[in-house]
């Protein structure tokens, strides 16, 4: 399966790593998609380490995080600097899409 | 092979409106339900319905008040939401 | 048809209770609070075995 996470919120960011990881394990790749206040979770380590593993695809919308003055710089290159383009294209290729 | 995705706008109207109209990059068929309130009658919002509109991306609401958008209940748009691949309640 | 329901909030509100419970009269339907089941692995195996996902 491929499985999208659209991350709007940063209510749920053990949930996202849990779920992200536990997919991996199973041989599922997964897709983030970060907006609104999802993009407040980019900087935590957490998220920085995930962005590099096989199998996962991390974006996230500028136009969200310039919003709400979330700092990008610095941020590891795996985590594309994208806009609502790339999350229209995680809802196309998925298979599925869940909303943490 | 085109999508039919559901986005239902809750309580972040703004932000679910503007990721409605960026669903339609991927050329997917895009639905937009309106949930439980009047749509906040901002610049952007009034914008992004008109877009919607535009690019004939159907909407509907459960909330008489919004009257330039088709009326459904709450019944008929659960209803609804089994015909959609991907549902994204906002 | 399944389908899955993954609760954020820790009470759904009336619209969500009215849509699930529309649903369950002609779908098997499954609920899982995030906030009480951390069992990953399993959310996952529901989220890959069901017809439909919502996030609630």
């Amino acid at each position: 399966m491929k499985l999208g996470i659209l991350v709007n919120t940063d209510k749920h960011p053990d949930d996202v790593i849990g779920i992200t990881k536990a997919a991996l394990s199973k041989g599922h790749t997964v897709t983030l998609f970060h907006m609104d206040n999802g993009t407040k979770l980019l900087g935590q380590p957490a998220f920085a380490a995930l962005c590099s593993t096989e199998g996962v695809a991390m974006s996230f919308c500028d136009h969200s995080a310039k919003g709400l003055n979330v700092a990008t710089e610095g941020l590891p290159a795996d985590i594309v600097c994208g806009s609502q383009f790339d999350n229209a294209n995680m809802n196309h290729d998925c298979d599925k899409v869940i909303v943490l | 092979m085109q999508k039919k995705i559901a986005i239902l706008v809750r309580d972040r109207q703004a932000e679910a409106l503007r990721m409605g109209v960026g669903a339609m990059l991927a050329d997917d068929l895009i639905t937009v339900f309106v949930m439980d309130g009047k749509v906040e009658e901002s610049e952007n919002n009034m914008m992004n319905l008109e877009t919607m509109n535009d690019m004939d991306i159907k909407t509907y609401t459960n909330c008489k008040e919004n009257s330039n958008i088709e009326y459904l209940s709450t019944e008929e748009i659960a209803q609804k939401l089994l015909e959609f691949d991907n549902i994204l309640p906002y | 048809m399944n389908i899955l329901y993954i609760l954020r909030q820790k009470n759904p509100d009336d619209t969500v209770k009215k849509i699930i419970e529309v649903h369950k009269k002609t779908n098997k339907v499954t609920i899982v609070n995030i906030n009480e089941n951390k069992n990953y692995g399993e959310i996952v195996d529901l989220i890959a075995s069901n017809d439909r996902v919502i996030s609630w």
